[in-house]
């Protein structure tokens, strides 16, 4: 496989990969060109190991990791949930989904890509701890808490605000 | 393994699949990530250029390519040390020496060699071509939608024979092969002088009146005694040299290269030399990566080695195979033995004269040995015939 093929059938999947580990689609492009770069250099090599698709997701994370403290280009909260509101209506619906995201991007960044890793792309334990330079113990541990987070805040969201009284 | 979600699961990983699958420009990430890699090569052959001694000889002699690899990262490799890596083939040529202006009397007598350069242009040229053929070299380049190729010859009429070529080939890369030895063209129907560094040039017009079409204005000048040069293409206006005159004054006379491909014959007929060493780059932001032409011969046989990446073998049976590789022959016009695909590449020998025998042909494409690592330029055979 040249590196050109590797891109052109992985690229995307890498793109949205590092969209979720980064929470920023500009910093995502960014993080995974400078991977790249540094992937064709190496290409021979890299295209030699037994799944370069996990050896280049692992040097995403690395540089991920690396990227943010050299910058301190910490990731932002995002803005509070906004207040439950009844109804229906396609701009409901899209306020829950935005609303969803939002849960998910406020999730630690190991088991956001613990959820990728395991729910979206399918990949085994085995794999996902390769990636993430984790134990597969670990990598349960965190799809969990990433199920259980999600969970409480969404009961907590639905629970009734106290109001004040005048 | 989806079990363990529930309905809210479902729906969050819903509203993660749907964030995900925003579309994501493929094309675009691999330009980035391919023009990322040759800034990041540039910034280290320059680091190793300066690294030691010898490589800091290299630097007096080649410095303007390490001077402009440091300043914007484009590809230095003249700087010499390890050749480009995998997919950074769109590179120089590799240089043999260094430092010393060729004398005029080398200039087209060796085939496999080059003599000069346009090392701003080439190191950020979309397309690359270099030719070398008894009495005539060139570089061709193309770079946003503009082309030009640049010529020097020992004499005048070497170039004035390049007129028919140049006028119909509508910028195509140098096609090798074609004679260069012609009989003279008529007298440019257009000219005025320009000033091209400390010499005086002729801006001319193969055609009347000019800026009209099939007008075909080029210049001429100088740049050693006894080494004439000649640029042509969409940079030539006959209205405004600069875009040309800036090029002119680049052309460097101080390096030689050597034209590689990306195998070498071990076997050739008695008696043929290398007549004529071609080679295309292509930035592989534009896809393919490489074409090449050798012709080898004598006063009367040609064989003429074509290669460029291996394609797709075409439909019906293999006429023969070479080395285990299935072949087709057509023997239209002379003996024309195609593999499409001989290890990573992919072959035409086409013999004509004395060597359109398909034995000769055959011959020829079993000595073939292909390059290590065809997207590694600096694991191309030195030589093209061993």
């Amino acid at each position: 496989m040249t590196f050109e093929e590797f891109v052109y059938s992985r690229g995307a999947a890498l793109v949205r990969f590092a969209r979720v580990l980064t929470n920023d689609d500009d910093r995502a492009d960014d993080l995974v060109q400078d991977v790249l770069a540094n992937v064709l250099v190496k290409w021979r090599r890299v295209s030699k190991t037994d799944h370069p698709d996990i050896y280049v997701r692992r040097m995403i994370v690395n540089a991920n990791r690396s990227w943010w403290r050299r910058l301190s280009n910490r990731e932002l909260s995002v803005a509070a949930p906004p207040d439950g509101a009844a109804g229906h209506d396609i701009a409901h619906h899209i306020a829950e989904r935005d609303h969803h995201w939002e849960m998910i991007a406020e999730l630690p960044v190991r088991q956001r890509a613990v959820l990728v890793l395991r729910y979206y792309e399918d990949l085994d334990d085995a794999s996902i701890a390769e990636i993430l330079d984790i134990s597969r113990v670990t990598v349960r541990t965190a799809a969990m808490r990433a199920l259980n987070t999600l969970r409480e805040r969404h009961v907590s969201r639905l629970a009734p605000t106290p109001r004040s009284t005048q | 393994m989806t079990n363990e979600l529930d309905q809210l699961d479902h729906r969050y990983l819903e509203s993660l699949r749907r964030r995900m699958g925003a579309p994501v420009d493929t094309l675009a990430l691999l330009s980035g990530a391919q023009r990322r890699s040759r800034r990041m090569r540039a910034r280290s052959y320059a680091v190793r250029g300066l690294g030691g001694a010898a490589a800091l000889a290299v630097l007096v002699a080649g410095g303007a390519g390490v001077v402009r690899a440091l300043r914007d990262g484009s590809p230095g490799a003249i700087v010499g040390g390890s050749g480009p890596t995998a997919a950074t083939l769109h590179a120089p040529l590799p240089p043999v020496a260094n430092g010393a202006s060729t004398a005029a009397s080398a200039i087209g007598t060796d085939p496999s060699l080059l003599h000069f350069t346009v090392p701003d242009l080439v190191t950020d040229s979309e397309v690359t071509t270099w030719i070398s053929v008894d009495g005539l070299e060139g570089v061709g380049f193309r770079k946003d939608n503009r082309w030009a190729e640049v010529s020097i010859a020992r004499s005048e009429p070497a170039l004035d024979g390049l007129r028919d070529w140049h006028t119909s080939s509508n910028g195509d890369p140098y096609i090798p092969g074609t004679p260069t030895v012609t009989p003279p063209s008529p007298p440019p129907d257009l000219h005025r002088s320009v000033k091209v560094g400390d010499v005086t040039g002729m801006l001319s017009s193969w055609s009347n009146p000019p800026e009209s079409a099939g007008n075909w204005p080029y210049l001429r000048w100088q740049p050693a005694s006894g080494v004439w040069a000649q640029i042509f293409g969409s940079f030539v206006s006959f209205n405004d040299a600069q875009p040309v005159v800036d090029i002119a004054t680049t052309l460097r006379l101080d390096t030689v290269y050597r034209c590689v491909v990306p195998f070498e014959l071990t076997s050739t007929p008695t008696g043929a030399r290398l007549r004529s060493c071609h080679l295309s780059l292509f930035d592989r932001d534009a896809g393919q990566g490489f074409s090449s032409v050798l012709t080898i011969g004598t006063a009367t046989a040609e064989l003429r080695i074509e290669s460029s990446p291996k394609r797709a073998e075409p439909g019906g049976s293999p006429t023969t195979t070479i080395g285990g590789h299935p072949a087709w022959v057509d023997n239209s016009n002379g003996t024309r033995l195609r593999i499409p695909t001989f290890g990573e590449l992919s072959l035409e020998i086409t013999g004509s004269g004395d060597y359109a025998g398909l034995p000769t042909v055959k011959g020829v494409a079993e000595g073939v040995h292909v390059a290590t690592d065809i997207e590694d330029l600096s694991t191309w055979p030195a030589r093209t015939i061993g």
